[in-house]
């Protein structure tokens, strides 16, 4: 079980662990060596180049890395792992596809601009976030009707609330 | 010279006037909210006290309790950094009825340029030159139309008691007057506690250049040359450069002289900047005096090798001002970038979180002024501005260089920040060239910005992730991962001789 896919800005990686020494990245192969300074921080190197690295498992499929100087955030699943999430995923297109906006940081709702049963299209605001005294437009990022509003004017939300869904 | 300083603020800036006060051989009190308690600025002081809940209206903006705190601690000064108190005049009124001296103006002087409407008019009145509009508040809808038909749309509504980006918006017809007018209102309203707003003209293309001076309570008056802060997004700035490369020495003395009539105007001692824009004939027009230290001081004092806080410390405690006009010149070039917790990336949204790791760059001409250190908090009730990295060299391009490699070595997990952005802006013609105005910014072509992906050099760092990614998930189902002491791998230890 040493093969993975990785989820990485957009683009789709296949990593096999071949053994102590190499790996290969969509089936190139490349010497690696890993050591471990703390329990997130890593010396890695890759061919010759060493890089300064930590790891932060944000859930089973999901870690934040910094790589040097470079900050990002992955998701990673095992090609098993992989291949049950595309069947799950081909059964939910089949049915009534909702999309569900997330508020992408914490603050306070300041006005709702928008009622379920509204024809938006994508790049229209849908709601006003205050958030470090300054007012951020939480914009659909698709076409469609709202279906719902799960918050109210005045509420405060953490980050990854959901705030509105769309069919 | 004082013996305490309560210092009013937070961040960056009270670390940077803590510094200051150590080399001054003063004792430094700060203040701090419930959100606060792992900051830099309440680490590093002498003594730390809180002030109260998070939010800023319940600490850093409780004038009563931070003046009581003042006398209680016997602090003989309180400096107000930049932001929250610095340019408030109640406050100011109160402290100096306290007997506690303000490190900054006086509240006349405040007052004379703190509202923009009663500064442009002070201005007009000084052969300062001003930028068309009125000289009033609006106050209605209607008669803000009228006036902007009256000189032309497109015009820029302000907050009168605004700064530092906030409260301002272009309006390039009348339709979208309505609503601009009153979320400038709304916006003035909650972060200047006034809801007054003006407009002027709209200038095209202009530079947004600011000249930097110094006053003491003896009536002598000095300029510290200018700065450009044109690369500014939504008017807020981002990366800001001394000396300006448009302009030329002529140039330079009519805007100092005039900067100087300005402060003059107001009766002003303590550091100071009078921001104007500059069109591309290289006319200029007075926008504002900020009449407190500035978030972009570093890259004067790099220049000129003048200590702004540690001058402004000195004029409070009422000393003359340690230099001559004559005794400073222009020495090489500096920037500055701002480092935010934003994501350049989804609309430049706030992010916010715990920094998992943090590590600054350094090396020759490298200086990051920083309120933050890993496991510090970016909290939603403040700035999202984590530290500015300003570098030095002999000239522009050798900076832009060098300010490249220190963005590189910048390392900061936990939240995402726009340090690509800012590497994007210095690498583009424009930006290399010096050909750019305020709208420079509103201008990049995003998409682009996104889409090259492919071009930048994150293949390398994206396959690095990916491997330790891999690493670490099979390795939480088999055995751990060796520790250096124990590490077998004969790969690694290979030498080369």
């Amino acid at each position: 079980m040493n093969e993975f896919v990785v989820r990485i800005n957009g683009s789709l990686k296949q990593i096999k662990i071949v053994n102590e020494n190499i790996v290969e990245i969509d089936n190139v192969q490349m010497n690696y060596a890993i050591t471990e300074l703390s329990p997130s921080k890593f010396i890695l190197k890759i061919n010759n180049k060493i890089y300064e690295t930590s790891l932060w498992k944000r859930s089973d499929s999901e870690d934040s890395i910094l790589v040097n100087n470079y900050y990002t955030n992955l998701n990673i699943r095992t090609t098993l792992q992989e291949k049950a999430y595309k069947l799950l995923s081909a059964s939910q297109s089949n049915t009534e596809k909702v999309t569900i906006i997330k508020s992408p940081m914490p603050g306070l709702v300041f006005k709702i601009l928008k009622n379920a049963g509204d024809n938006i299209v994508k790049g229209e605001t849908v709601m006003i976030l205050e958030a470090m005294k300054m007012e951020n437009e939480i914009k659909s990022n698709v076409d469609g009707t709202i279906k719902e509003i799960f918050v109210s004017e005045g509420k405060p939300v953490e980050k990854y609330i959901s705030l509105f869904s769309l069919k | 010279m004082f013996k305490k300083i309560l210092i009013a603020n937070r961040g960056e800036i009270a670390v940077r006037v803590i510094k200051a006060c150590r080399e001054l051989g003063i004792k430094s009190a700060a203040i701090y909210s419930d959100a606060d308690l792992t900051s830099l600025h309440a680490r590093m002081a002498d003594e730390a006290f809180n002030i109260g809940a998070s939010p800023s209206s319940e600490s850093y903006l409780n004038k009563t309790k931070i003046i009581e705190l003042a006398k209680k601690i016997d602090a003989d000064a309180i400096h107000p950094g930049y932001g929250f108190f610095s340019e408030n005049t109640s406050f100011i009124e109160e402290v100096e009825k306290s007997g506690i001296t303000f490190i900054g103006p006086t509240s006349k002087s405040v007052k004379m340029m703190g509202s923009k409407t009663a500064a442009r008019t002070l201005m007009s009145k000084n052969k300062v030159p001003v930028v068309p509009g009125t000289l009033e508040a609006i106050s209605n809808v209607e008669e803000g139309i009228k006036i902007s038909e009256n000189i032309g749309f497109p015009v820029l509504l302000k907050a009168s008691a605004g700064g530092g980006g906030k409260g301002m918006r272009k309006v390039t017809s009348k339709d979208e007057f309505k609503s601009a007018f009153e979320s400038t209102k709304r916006e003035a309203l909650k972060s200047f506690a006034n809801d007054e707003v003006y407009l002027e003209k709209f200038i095209e293309s202009p530079k947004h250049i600011e000249v930097q001076v110094i006053a003491d309570k003896h009536g002598n008056y000095r300029h510290v040359f200018e700065r450009e802060c044109s690369i500014q997004r939504r008017h807020q700035k981002i990366i800001e450069e001394a000396p300006s490369s448009f302009v030329d020495s002529i140039t330079r003395d009519k805007i100092t002289a005039a900067a100087i009539q300005a402060a003059k105007a107001c009766s002003y001692f303590n550091a100071g900047t009078i921001e104007f824009l500059m069109d591309t004939n290289k006319e200029f027009y007075f926008l504002e005096m900020n009449t407190r230290i500035q978030v972009e001081h570093p890259v004067t004092e790099l220049i000129s090798g003048i200590d702004l806080v540690k001058e402004q410390i000195s004029i409070a405690a009422g000393n003359i001002i340690s230099f001559n006009q004559n005794d400073i010149r222009i020495n090489g070039y500096a920037l500055e970038c701002r480092i935010y917790a934003e994501d350049p990336e989804n609309s430049f949204l706030p992010s916010t979180g715990k920094i998992l790791l943090y590590k600054e760059p350094n090396g020759i001409g490298v200086r990051v002024d920083s309120g933050f250190a890993a496991d510090s908090e970016i909290s939603i009730y403040y700035d999202p501005m984590i530290a500015k990295l300003i570098c030095w060299d002999r000239d522009r391009s050798n900076a832009i260089c060098r300010m490249n490699r220190a963005l590189d070595e910048f390392q900061i997990a936990g939240i995402t920040t726009n340090k690509k952005f800012l590497n994007y802006i210095l690498n583009t013609d424009e930006f290399a060239s010096g050909n750019y105005d305020i709208n420079f910014i509103d201008n990049l072509n995003y998409t682009s910005l996104l889409s090259d992906k492919s071009s930048n050099n994150n293949d390398e760092y994206e396959i690095a992730a990916s491997v330790l990614a891999a690493l670490k998930k099979s390795n939480r189902k088999s055995s751990k991962t060796k520790s250096a002491s124990e590490s077998s791998n004969t790969w690694w230890e290979q030498k080369y001789e």
